[in-house]
């Protein structure tokens, strides 16, 4: 892990925090809790579509992804490539940082930023 | 009112398709079930049913259309045979989990190879853990009746698994037989509304199928399958006691016997065998012999409970398997009353025959032999392996 105090290794702050905070979760039940047989849903059909964002992929990595601010010019050539929607960008479009809990390290921001403001570590992402 | 027709099994069963009038039916022709699909294909041709028929190039494209078609909420029908519902296998296991009110006719046909194109037990009984519920007909009759009440068995809420109706392919196919024909709105009243259930064309309700599961839920959706197939059980049973009220045929047990109760041994056997099987016991029975003979209707789910009850009073019981256990030590039947057997205190001993291979005749004089054979064993217990009936040595 790098000793560097600015690498933001948190989700963005202003990500959200429980389920109530995501706009496709709200007054939907979470269908990742276990269950018992008898209460879920025939044959694995899913009743509730945009549900994919309340499956956490986060601690699928073996590495993690690690954002510098101070390095990033805004070019914003991260957020088209990402596959999971983990690159949080504001609506002026300011990179504000990166989901880990849905982050599967596939590595396409790093190839993609310029700047080398994305980067791996080696360790598990623990934030999940 | 009903009437009394000369069909052969095939053509009762597209005119139990006609007066079902499903939405949908895709099918690929294979004998010996061609002239199911051809006949009802006519209907189609004339206007007589509203049916979106589909040809298809394959059995594996049948089922996969039936598949589409019933999770877009339409009520579905297929026919196929041997090497077809063998192709279809994948497609099956789908139809299943998905738990698809499909109903699939079976015309049961020998596996390939060598090439027969003659009736035995071994396509239906190679997919007997597809999921499908199985019922094994005996005559024409029973081919109409079953396939009217496999939609109400099909699409029964706690069940919503699909069916398949096994009838021998020559043996009931293609031999004529009186058969009554219910009235179309006698029948259509029996079968009632078609509601979808998770339709996928339901814009306003939208669902998924297909989905990716992986292993915090599979298990659980699987063990949701299992319950659904084994609901039918009753279900066959209350919807055959409902039939019975309008057509006044006997469908309120899963299984058909003769003279068990007071049998001392007795022959288990399924589908067409059992008319033969009966002659021979009647004239046995009236010379003083104690013997029996049940038949299984309802095969998948297993009626465990019943066959237990109605074997464990008896010293010695046949089991008369219409497929080759290639590598198993019985066959499929009786791998099923064993193990059902299994765990009673006091139970008959049980001895397996193979017989009908590629329709190799089994003649009134072999069922004699078997009852022989039994009565003797009651003296003198014989070795436990396994026997074939007409078969050249």
């Amino acid at each position: 892990m790098t000793e560097d105090k600015k690498t933001n290794n948190k989700p963005y702050d202003a990500s959200y925090q429980s389920m109530d905070d995501i706009p496709q979760a709200k007054g939907k039940k979470d269908p990742f809790v276990t269950k018992s047989w008898r209460e879920i849903d025939r044959a694995g059909i899913i009743k509730d579509g945009g549900n994919s964002i309340l499956y956490k992929t986060g601690n699928w990595t073996n590495k993690k992804l690690n954002f510098d601010p101070e390095k990033c010019i805004n070019c914003n050539l991260c957020w088209p490539v990402c596959p999971d929607n983990c690159i949080l960008v504001d609506k002026d479009g300011n990179m504000k940082g990166v989901d880990l809990e849905h982050c599967k390290d596939c590595g396409f921001c790093v190839e993609a930023c310029p700047t080398k403001c994305l980067f791996f570590t080696d360790e598990k992402n623990k934030e999940i | 009112m009903s009437k009394k027709l000369f069909l052969n099994g095939a053509d009762a069963v597209a005119e139990a398709m006609r007066q079902i009038n499903p939405d949908v039916v895709a099918a690929y022709p294979i004998t010996p079930t061609t002239h199911i699909v051809e006949k009802f294909s006519k209907f189609v041709a004339d206007g007589k049913v509203k049916t979106e028929f589909v040809t298809v190039e394959s059995e594996h494209s049948a089922m996969s259309a039936c598949i589409g078609a019933s999770a877009s909420g339409g009520r579905v029908m297929t026919a196929t045979a041997s090497q077809g519902l063998i192709y279809m296998a994948e497609a099956l296991f789908c139809a299943s989990g998905f738990r698809l009110p499909i109903v699939l006719i079976n015309g049961n046909r020998a596996l390939s190879s060598p090439l027969s194109i003659h009736t035995d037990h071994s396509d239906s009984m190679a997919i007997r853990d597809s999921g499908f519920v199985q019922v094994y007909a005996k005559n024409a009759q029973e081919a109409y009746d079953l396939t009217i009440q496999a939609i109400r068995i099909a699409e029964h809420k706690d069940v919503r698994t699909p069916v398949m109706v096994c009838i021998e392919g020559f043996q009931n196919t293609h031999t004529l037989d009186s058969v009554v024909v219910e009235d179309d709105e006698v029948v259509k009243k029996f079968l009632g509304e078609f509601e979808p259930v998770d339709s996928l064309l339901d814009i306003d309700n939208p669902v998924t199928y297909g989905a990716a599961v992986k292993p915090d839920f599979f298990f659980e959706i699987k063990r949701q399958q299992l319950e659904g197939i084994n609901c039918a059980y009753d279900v066959m049973k209350s919807v055959g006691e409902e039939f019975e009220k309008i057509t006044g045929r006997d469908y309120s047990k899963v299984y058909e016997e003769y003279g068990l109760e007071d049998a001392d041994v007795a022959i288990v056997l399924m589908s067409s065998s059992y008319s033969t099987a009966l002659g021979v016991t009647e004239n046995m029975r009236e010379s003083g012999k104690k013997i029996g003979l049940l038949r299984p209707k309802l095969f998948r789910p297993f009626p465990d409970t019943e066959i237990v009850e109605k074997l464990k009073g008896l010293k010695a019981v046949a089991v008369l398997d219409r497929s080759m256990p290639q590598g198993a030590k019985y066959g499929p039947l009786c791998t099923e009353i064993v193990t059902a057997l299994f765990n009673v205190g006091k139970r008959p001993k049980v001895y397996n025959f193979i017989h009908g291979i590629g329709s190799r005749e089994t003649y009134p004089s072999h069922y004699d032999e078997v009852f022989e054979f039994l009565l003797s064993s009651l003296d003198e217990v014989k070795e436990d392996k396994l026997r074939f009936l007409n078969l050249n040595e």
